[in-house]
């Protein structure tokens, strides 16, 4: 083998592209005739490819000792940080699923009719205590908030007015007999639904979907909400939002 | 920890292939593989430790496979590197003699891969003793050849960072590194043969 270092020099600079083109062309028709030269070349490759196999070898090794640092903490377990947006999506979407599940499973065990009722009910004031002209004995009473008088008095009045029968209505809700009102309340639907009048009518239908939730009749309240809910004139839609009726709903759920 | 960077088949091939952020792409192949080939590993008669052994050596086949051009992606990374550890931990049972009374089932138990990979695979021995030869270096001549032909550094950029009077005192000690490292290279000739081999399959 021919070790002469001025060919040996010249083969370092092709090895490491440094020669021209002509200078390695002329080198290349050199090696073709000179074995020698050509094994010396040979030599020079395998030593700059046990370079970059060490190199790589090296760069791995280090890279290995701070992932086994790192997969035996069982951090790569959780993949903190994720660049795919779809992933990032779908991670979000989970938690917000799982924290809509929370609150759904709140509002189911915590939901009640009375709650419910409370959200809604105010004490119904008459036109006489809006400050308006005369009043008969009945309205009178119930202004005064003397339910019993004014339930007395109901029941003396052999032809009732709709504003009498719906004032003695709300009396008996306030002695918690619920099912006397809803009777009161109906009577008057039914009436304003015989004459093709609307007297009251508003106020029988919200204070009777009232009077079934807190008599804990959430199914038949349901549907009445719902009626006032969609019904864009009515006087109490207002009142009764989308968000109120998912919640009558889960009580609905929750009861059957 | 650093955002953790993860990479589809195809991106991940090219980050190996033109060497770019290829630590990032190292640890994904840690990240999304380890445990997997653990697990074959420790269920064919090794301990971690060989698993660790194991799954490094063929991560540096894996690389240099795809640097070579000798996977082009017909398998996913996941079958070709399972297959890679899996035919490097068989080799090494083999050269254990621990798969003798299975030798039979040991060829059967070979994943199907491309000849010309397994002829690299069962270079390993040849490569390992890469890493006794360049330890004979001195450290300077190391450096220098790594930070050459490894790391591609220019030698203006090899100056900044070492201690020589100017670039052609540097340029004279590089040569004379690489001829060291030629001569322990080849001072046997029958391992010579076998390294050249070993390195050089496929190019």
């Amino acid at each position: 083998m021919d070790n002469n270092n001025t060919y040996n020099e010249k083969l370092v600079r092709y090895l490491d592209g440094e020669l021209s083109e002509a200078e390695s062309e002329a080198l290349r028709t050199e090696l073709e005739s000179n074995t020698g030269m050509q094994d010396e070349l040979d030599n020079l490759i395998l030593a700059k490819d046990a370079i970059k196999n060490y190199g790589l070898a090296q760069k791995v090794n280090g890279i290995h000792q701070t992932m086994m640092q790192e997969i035996s903490a069982g951090t790569t377990i959780t993949k903190p940080v994720v660049r795919s947006l779809p992933k990032v999506m779908m991670r979000i979407a989970a938690a917000i699923i799982i924290l809509v599940g929370l609150f759904g499973l709140y509002q189911y065990f915590t939901i009640s009719s009375s709650g419910l009722y409370n959200d809604q009910y105010t004490a119904y004031q008459t036109a006489t205590m809006r400050g308006t002209a005369t009043a008969s004995a009945l309205e009178k009473a119930y202004s005064e908030k003397k339910y019993d008088t004014v339930i007395a008095l109901y029941t003396q009045t052999l032809n009732p007015t709709a504003n009498e029968q719906f004032l003695a209505a709300q009396a008996y809700i306030t002695k918690a007999n619920y099912d006397k009102a809803i009777i009161l309340f109906n009577a008057i639907i039914e009436k304003n639904k015989a004459d093709h009048t609307a007297i009251l009518n508003d106020d029988a239908e919200y204070y009777m979907a009232l009077s079934y939730l807190k008599d804990n009749q959430p199914a038949k309240a349901l549907p009445l909400f719902k009626k006032i809910h969609e019904d864009k004139d009515h006087l109490y839609h207002n009142k009764i939002s989308s968000w109120y009726l998912t919640k009558l709903k889960l009580l609905y759920w929750k009861n059957n | 920890m650093g955002v953790i960077k993860n990479y589809s088949d195809e991106a991940l091939l090219v980050a190996i292939r033109d060497d770019v952020n290829i630590d990032d792409a190292i640890r994904y192949l840690y990240r999304n593989y380890f445990d997997g080939l653990l697990t074959y590993v420790q269920n064919n008669q090794g301990s971690r430790q060989d698993a660790e052994d194991i799954f490094q050596e063929s991560i540096v086949a894996f690389i240099q496979l795809v640097q070579q051009d000798r996977f082009r992606g017909d398998a996913s990374i996941k079958t070709f590197l399972f297959a890679i550890n899996k035919n490097t931990w068989l080799n090494e049972l083999k050269r254990r003699g621990r798969a003798g009374t299975r030798e039979a089932k040991f060829e059967t138990e070979k994943e199907t891969i491309d000849e010309g990979i397994n002829h690299f695979i069962a270079g390993r021995e040849a490569r390992a003793h890469i890493m006794v030869i360049m330890n004979k270096l001195g450290e300077g001549c190391k450096k220098i050849l790594l930070a050459f032909y490894y790391e591609n550094l220019s030698m203006k950029e090899i100056l900044q960072t070492m201690n020589y009077e100017n670039e052609q005192v540097l340029r004279n000690k590089k040569y004379k590194c690489l001829k060291q490292l030629e001569q322990l290279l080849t001072a046997d000739p029958v391992l010579a043969k076998t390294l050249k081999v070993a390195l050089q399959y496929g190019q």
